[in-house]
């Protein structure tokens, strides 16, 4: 099989992942402090256990897609509407995460979810992404309160 | 059995207090709702409206959850017959005769056989329940940490191994979602374990943030699409109902169906996904006319039907008596019973007989009600299809934050959560299963937890795994589950190479 058709390949790419996390994680493992009582090695050894199993079926997967091909399931590097949307949910998830306690809940709700409505539905329905954004924000912020979980609405300044 | 009728009694004077029944109620019309959306399905909803049940007790939390699970389960194959989009893998069969019922002008005949083979298939494994719970958390009284220890690799083995036919990378799953379990400080030594220096990362990743990554965000990410944004549906029916003559076919396919689907249930990591399409064969197989299957057959939707909602109470099995969770919306819900103070297992049964008696009664009564609910009132509820996904998706997104948020009221959750999002994508990218990942993260600390306990009882002698026979038996079935595919593969690949 030629580079670039492994490179396509999914069962190929996994193994590589799981080879470069699994190592990661073991290697990890050694910035640990040692337990104070007991084996002081007690809470490595059960990352290293995890490690190796990544490690080890991420070395079968590689070594199977060279030697016998699979196939897996084909790669496309494309960026289709799902990526877009987790791109852009995710950006402003660091927003809202960034903003949630200073901005106060129902602004920052309205960021977000008016944010994720602008990104599903473009400029042009400007009017139900406002409104469905103001009255989410507005509504959950009154179960929350009505059920015992008060929620600081606005900044205080 | 008279212990298991006065336990039953006990059941049914918690679940039919009007409080209660309001909530099984709610749950069961909530959940037949948030099932319905497509791509949703029930694990997505009942992560996404867990936050719902954050302020009752533990009795009324469970039973509105268990609302929300039945309601899902039946609202399910409801996209699957409309739209041709399953609202889970578990109603991917029902579109397979469903859709093309719904196209002959026959989505009357095709939702009506759908709920009356739900409710049938979902009392008949309820019933099993009650007599296979007790019996299995009885047994399971006699597990140390050494057999729990054997009892959950072999459930994330069989994860592994039955998950969309490649054992090695559902082990690659089983290796990451066991290392989200292991960030946090470690509660035997008290060692700060890959927490990269966030304080709030010390108590652990709680799984629900895991899973409502992995379901809710993935899934609404999946629908930006814009036919999912944009679709259109049939929202007006004629009476929702069957002839005597389409009943007198499916009667005995849906008996038939709902033990096979209560069985798989009971295995960990099979689902309803296998349990339908099972069902779906075995009527086919045994059909007098196989050829009409997928045509509109409506013995093709009753089967699966049946046996994904008896699948999804025999799922609640492992769960309940080993703490051990058989599907993703079982994982969801036992989250939320660990939130709110109560550990699975087979102890649950003695020490809390109201919540588990409760919850039983309340399949019973949820199933009576899902009936309902979506016999005279489906043309009513599948409105809901109609609302555009433009507004239906940013407000999914909105509730999967602010349920994770209601957690531990810090908006730090979001990071790992927008993590946990994206990993889901990459996994899909690569195509690693993501149900052993779920399970993994669930019971990785309780796994290490008693692996190292039982390594401290036995001072340090590796010999405890094979000390009792109860581990030896669950090792044999472990080794089974990983030889079983391999030996079917090599006997596919044989008959291949000899023509007949």
């Amino acid at each position: 099989m030629s580079n670039q058709s492994l490179l396509r390949n999914s069962s190929f790419l996994a193994g590589i992942f799981a080879i470069l996390v699994g190592l990661a994680w073991g290697f990890g493992s050694f910035t640990m402090r040692d337990a104070a009582l007991g084996d002081p090695d007690a809470p490595r050894y059960f990352p290293w256990l995890i490690s190796a199993l990544s490690v080890v079926s991420g070395i079968v997967l590689v070594i199977r897609e060279i030697l016998h091909p699979t196939g897996g399931k084909p790669v496309r590097f494309e960026f289709t509407s799902t990526y877009r949307a987790a791109l852009i949910g995710s950006v402003l998830g660091i927003v809202y995460a960034q903003v949630f306690e200073e901005a106060g809940f129902i602004p920052s709700t309205i960021i977000f979810v008016g944010g994720v409505a602008f990104a599903y539905n473009g400029f042009s329905r400007w009017k139900t992404n406002l409104v469905t954004a103001v009255l989410f924000s507005i509504a959950v912020y009154f179960i929350f309160t009505a059920l015992g979980k008060p929620l600081v609405a606005f900044p205080q300044f | 059995m008279v212990e298991i009728f006065n336990n039953m009694l006990l059941g049914f004077s918690v679940c039919l207090t009007p409080e209660n029944l309001f909530l099984v109620t709610l749950g069961s019309i909530v959940g037949t709702i948030i099932g319905m959306l497509p791509g949703l399905g029930p694990a997505t909803g009942v992560a996404v409206l867990l936050p719902m049940t954050y302020f009752m007790g533990p009795t009324g939390a469970l039973i509105t959850m268990a609302g929300i699970y039945y309601g899902a389960m039946f609202g399910g194959s409801r996209s699957s017959i409309l739209l041709n989009t399953p609202g889970d893998g578990a109603a991917v069969a029902s579109c397979f005769d469903g859709y093309p019922m719904a196209c002959q002008g026959r989505a009357e005949a095709a939702l009506a056989i759908s709920a009356i083979a739900s409710f049938i298939g979902g009392m008949l494994a309820t019933i099993a329940f009650v007599f296979a719970a007790v019996w299995v958390a009885r047994f399971a009284l006699r597990f140390g940490p050494a057999e729990y220890f054997a009892l959950m690799v072999f459930a994330l083995v069989a994860t592994a191994s039955l998950s969309k036919g490649n054992m090695v990378r559902g082990f690659v799953s089983t290796a990451l979602g066991l290392m989200v379990a292991t960030i946090g400080l470690d509660g035997l030594s008290g060692v700060d374990r890959y927490t990269f220096g966030f304080l709030e990362l010390q108590g652990g990743l709680d799984f629900l943030i895991v899973i409502i990554g992995f379901y809710a965000l993935v899934e609404v990410y999946k629908c930006a699409d814009e036919a999912t944004v944009t679709r259109k549906i049939q929202t007006k029916f004629g009476r929702i109902w069957i002839t005597k003559e389409d009943w007198k076919r499916c009667l005995v396919p849906i008996l038939r169906s709902a033990p096979l689907g209560f069985f798989i249930g009971i295995l960990p990591g099979a689902g309803g996904t296998m349990a339908a399409l099972m069902a779906y064969n075995n009527e086919k197989t045994l059909s007098a006319d196989p050829e009409a299957f997928g045509k509109g057959e409506i013995i093709g939707l009753a089967a699966p039907e049946s046996a994904n909602n008896a699948c999804s109470v025999g799922a609640m099995i492992p769960m309940l008596t080993l703490g051990v969770p058989g599907s993703g919306v079982t994982a969801v819900m036992m989250g939320a019973l660990l939130m709110l103070g109560i550990q699975p297992g087979p102890t649950l049964f003695q020490d809390h007989p109201t919540v588990v008696w409760g919850l039983v009664a309340s399949m019973f009564v949820g199933n009576v009600v899902c009936v309902i609910v979506n016999l005279p009132l489906a043309s009513l509820l599948v409105r809901v299809l109609a609302v555009p996904g433009r507004i239906l998706y940013p407000i999914v997104l909105g509730l999967a934050y602010l349920g994770i948020y209601a957690i531990d009221d810090s908006p730090f959750t979001f990071y790992p959560l927008i993590i946990f999002g994206l990993m889901g994508l990459l996994l899909e990218f690569l195509d690693i299963p993501t149900a052993p990942f779920i399970l993994a993260s669930i019971v990785g600390g309780m796994m290490e937890t008693n692996f190292r306990r039982a390594l401290k009882l036995s001072d340090g002698d590796l010999g405890f795994l094979t000390h009792s026979t109860i581990s030896v038996v669950l090792y044999a079935l472990t080794v089974a589950v990983v030889i079983w595919p391999l030996f079917q593969a090599w006997r596919r690949k044989r008959r291949q190479a000899t023509p007949a």
